[in-house]
């Protein structure tokens, strides 16, 4: 009897175990952030509803510990179909966007992104997975043809021959000596770098490096590279106040960008603060809270942009959801209006089609940064130079490529 | 010799060491009063960093209101996690079975709290700030030697309980020799329940600890792996041992990100295999002659 | 045999066992045994591996499924707990010693005043510690050695003692001689026979017949699970059954 008993439960434990592995899709919390505005691309204002739609995918992280930036890319592309929809649609048709959650693995994003890639009649499909995520999947991209439109920047997937990968962002080669100048004014001259070690940290770090060695009488105080999940950055930033820098250039995505916010300031570390783009999110400085105050960041987005088109999004951002849009949201928002723009100049939504006018692009106003081809498949000309003060980046300077 | 580097990475490490010293302490605990290890130990640990959390920053309450409560809590949940995890399965023929149990229980709490909390991590406020700045560069930050007070004095605290209170010396025995102790009348599900109760307080504390130095996520079950580092480099079913052993992988932990960052655990697991190679029974793991 | 005995030593039955069956799951070790303990006497149960003399002690002291029903000084404790046995003074000293290994001499003779002194109360064994220690001097020598270290013969005086701690109204001896070399069983017995005379009963199950029969008053033989003979041990050494089975030679009295 009491043997029944243990292999029933040792049974049901097993089970529980395999359906808790397998099932976590979904988060099923919810949090205190707001609803996405309900629309239906099929009943909106000015569109036809017997009207076949353009599909469109996205490839975003809508669960696990990521989910935060799934949610803004989502809040933005959504908010870009409504507009676009009640417009009156992309050549008459409305917009359809079809979600795809990318997980917390390199296999889960595999699987998402080729799912998007196979849906029926999709055209393009956006995601703003990190680099090392976006590289695994173009060669799907490249066979089935259709346009993969990322939000990432580094600059290796420019240079392998991906005819279908478009970068909405200025790349790391090309941001990299903009933020050596910026560091320059800010008075460095010996600064050591902290980046993390994926692909992109290893990029961006050697750019920078690079950039650094070609300025009469800099140098470079250490070069410091952390794991991605690594949380105890307090040896590393010992080590860095005991050398001799004279400031800090840190590269990290946004969950440990949070961290060495924090702990440089609970160091009390009173050196200039240079962080690549993700220091300037919203996620990290939600995050990090009061100790993001006072860092500067070559940033592709900021709140307060001056330009037109990013305040008008601002605006309606905050109308719709309110909350301040993120990079993921604007960069989401863009590839929408990037698309609509592309296929009414293709006359049609033939992914080939699609992808040969998107070399075309010149003089696109975005909400991030006005989009012109660059020769190299990437399609951003500006950023931005942050600094964040009150939780918020306060521009202070534009740089142009 | 930069004596000032040395010293801020020693602190650090100490810090961290104690950290895994309270996680190894807690396991050893209760294998040597039931005999089986504890794989929900982890989250019994990141369980007390959401706790605090959510009395701290959700219920606003002061801190010394907090940690009374947060102890009640963690009392309750200690003598709840006995009940549902070890009891009903204590008289089984395999103890591979009670080692499932605790691996479905560290499941559970893990998907419970993500339940509640969502999987995005959320971020505890200092509980000391500021720097002791001892010369130049070289500054110690206050929530580090918190961690390293507080934590000696839990250590030191149990020590004492199992050393000087004839209650302490009743659970030694009831651990060692059950049977005996049950013939002399000691109550063992009071003694074992004891145990875990302390097990888990322990750990909950760790984690309130911890949780201002990083996020808390649910990840923060991860800091086990260290802390059974440090109980089989101080030898298995040795209580000081486990402390030692822990600090110890804390300093070597903290020494070695002066030659490498990616490979830092790598190190660290390094050393426990030569541990284990050159003296398998860990340092000090005289599994009879020690005390507790 | 049972009416003369009661005579002769007029005294009141103190463990009253009757008709007790004990179990181990599905397979039964004990089939209505009837047992009984007077004042002051050492009564001892004597037979085979496994006929189920443990058993026996493991039912009193409520560490086995049993059935039946046992009574002490008139009390019907049948169904009480190990601790609530123990409160009673009806201390069991376990077949092969089970000292507290990681304690010293003197913590395990500690640990056995628990089920009169609590968790939480003051410390008054002095009493109990000096009449140990008197006992089994060479406990004294070595109270600050950690138990593990002691011989064999010193664990179970260990074990004794520590039961003993407990202000025990009757010892329940499980195997004593259990493991121990023939000079140390017999000065072992010399002190059960001792704290006997100190007014303390003694119920004790042993392989050893010829050395238990010695110093018991009174005898029972178990075999698989029943009670074949019962009466005062002098008269059961001399039985021929016994003497075939487990003695092997006449004892010189018979």
């Amino acid at each position: 009897m009491k043997r029944r008993i243990l292999s029933v439960l040792v049974m049901v434990i097993v089970l529980v175990m395999l359906l808790v592995a397998c099932g976590d899709k979904k988060d099923p919390v919810t949090t205190e952030k707001p609803d996405t505005p309900s629309t239906d691309s099929s009943s909106g204002g000015e569109v036809k509803p017997s009207v076949e739609p353009i599909r469109v995918g996205v490839v975003t992280t809508l669960s696990g510990s990521n989910s935060g930036h799934g949610e803004y890319a989502k809040e933005g592309a959504e908010l870009a179909k409504k507009q676009i929809n009640e417009a009156g649609g992309i050549l008459g048709r409305p917009l359809e966007i079809i979600y795809e959650d990318n997980g917390e693995t390199e296999q889960s994003y595999v699987n998402a992104a080729v799912k998007a890639l196979s849906s029926d009649d999709v055209c393009a499909v956006y995601s703003n997975g990190y680099s090392s995520q976006i590289e695994l999947v173009l060669p799907q991209a490249q066979k089935y043809g259709i346009p993969y439109i990322g939000g990432n920047s580094s600059h290796a997937l420019l240079e392998k021959d991906y005819t279908y990968y478009w970068m909405l962002r200025l790349s790391d080669r090309y941001v990299s000596p903009a933020m050596v100048n910026a560091c320059v004014e800010l008075g460095m001259k010996n600064p050591a770098i902290l980046h993390v070690t994926d692909s992109y940290g290893v990029g961006m770090a050697d750019y920078v490096e690079q950039a650094i060695g070609e300025i009469e009488g800099m140098t470079v105080a250490a070069r410091i590279g952390v794991g991605d999940n690594e949380q105890q950055f307090s040896p590393y930033l010992t080590q860095i106040m005991n050398s001799d820098a004279d400031g800090i250039i840190a590269i990290q995505h946004q969950d440990q960008a949070a961290l060495v916010m924090m702990q440089v300031d609970a160091m009390a570390i009173d050196l200039p603060l240079m962080g690549c783009s993700q220091y300037a999110s919203a996620l990290a400085i939600d995050t990090a809270g009061e100790t993001a105050n006072g860092w500067y960041s070559l940033a592709d987005w900021t709140v307060q942009t001056n330009t037109e088109t990013g305040k008008a999004f601002v605006d309606a951002y905050r109308a719709a959801y309110n909350r301040d849009p993120d990079m993921q949201s604007v960069t989401a928002y863009d590839s929408m209006y990037l698309l609509k723009d592309a296929i009414e100049r293709a006359g049609s939504d033939d992914p080939d089609a699609i992808n040969k006018v998107l070399g075309e692009t010149k003089d696109l106003p975005g909400a991030m940064t006005t989009y012109t081809f660059q020769g190299d498949n990437s399609l951003g000309t500006t950023i931005f130079l942050v600094q964040t003060e009150n939780l918020q980046g306060t521009l202070k300077g534009l740089v142009t490529r | 010799m930069n004596i000032g580097l040395y010293l801020q990475l020693l602190v650090i490490g100490l810090s961290m060491g104690m950290i895994y010293a309270i996680l190894a302490m807690g396991i050893v605990l209760l294998v040597r009063a039931v005999g089986v290890l504890n794989f929900a130990q982890g989250e019994l640990f990141m369980l007390g960093a959401y706790v605090c959390y959510a009395l701290t920053v959700q219920l606003h309450m002061p801190i010394y209101v907090m940690l009374i409560v947060a102890l009640l809590i963690f009392v309750l949940f200690g003598t709840l996690f006995m009940f549902a995890v070890y009891w009903p399965l204590r008289n089984s023929k395999w103890p591979a079975t009670i080692i499932i149990s605790t691996l479905g229980a560290s499941v559970v709490l893990k998907e419970v709290v993500k339940l509640i909390w969502g999987s995005v991590p959320v971020v505890q406020p200092p509980i000391i700030k500021g720097v002791l700045v001892l010369w130049g560069n070289v500054r110690i930050e206050y929530q580090y030697l918190f961690i390293i007070g507080i934590g000696s004095l839990l250590i030191t605290a149990v020590f004492l309980l199992f050393d000087k209170l004839f209650l302490g010396r009743a659970m030694q025995a009831a651990a060692q020799d059950s049977y005996a102790a049950q013939l002399l009348g000691i109550p063992t599900i009071v003694t074992t329940a004891l145990t875990y109760i302390i097990s888990a307080s322990l750990v909950g504390v760790g984690g309130w600890l911890v949780s201002p130095l990083f996020l808390v996520s649910t990840s923060l079950g991860s800091f086990l792996l260290k802390g059974f580092a440090g109980m089989v480099i101080g030898g298995l079913g040795d209580v000081k041992g486990a402390v030692i052993g822990s600090l110890l992988v804390g300093v070597i932990e903290s020494f070695a990100t002066l030659f490498t960052a990616t490979y830092k655990d790598a190190v660290v697991f390094s050393v426990l295999i030569i541990v284990l190679i050159v003296r398998p029974t860990g340092f000090f793991g005289q599994k009879i002659s020690e005390k507790v | 045999m049972k009416l003369l005995s009661r005579r002769i030593w007029g005294e009141e039955k103190m463990l009253n066992i009757k008709n007790l069956c004990a179990f181990y799951g599905s397979i039964q070790a004990l089939y209505d045994i009837d047992i009984e303990v007077q004042e002051g006497t050492i009564v001892c149960l004597i037979g085979a591996n496994g006929a189920g003399k443990t058993s026996l002690l493991k039912s009193i002291s409520g560490m086995v499924q049993h059935s039946g029903t046992i009574e002490w000084n008139g009390e019907d404790i049948t169904n009480y707990n190990s601790v609530q046995i123990a409160r009673r003074g009806i201390m069991h000293v376990p077949e092969g010693r089970h000292v507290f290994p990681g304690l010293t001499v003197e913590e395990n003779l500690e640990v056995g005043t628990i089920n009169w002194r609590g968790f939480f109360g003051k410390r008054r064994d002095a009493d109990e510690l000096t009449y140990v220690y008197d006992m089994f001097p060479r406990l004294k020598e070595r109270r600050k050695q950690l138990s593990w270290s002691l011989s064999g013969g010193e664990q179970q005086m260990l074990a004794i003692g520590r039961a003993l701690m407990g202000r025990p109204k009757i010892l329940l001896l499980d195997e004593p001689s259990m493991g121990l070399a023939p000079l140390v069983i017999e000065e072992l017995f010399e002190k059960i026979v001792a704290i006997n005379k100190k007014g303390t009963p003694i119920l004790m199950v042993e392989q050893n017949a010829s050395m238990a029969l010695e110093i018991s008053d009174y005898a029972y033989v178990i075999n698989q699970g029943s009670i074949e003979i019962s009466g005062a041990a002098k008269d059961v050494a001399c039985d021929d059954r016994v003497i075939n089975a487990y003695l092997g030679v006449h004892a010189g009295q018979c």
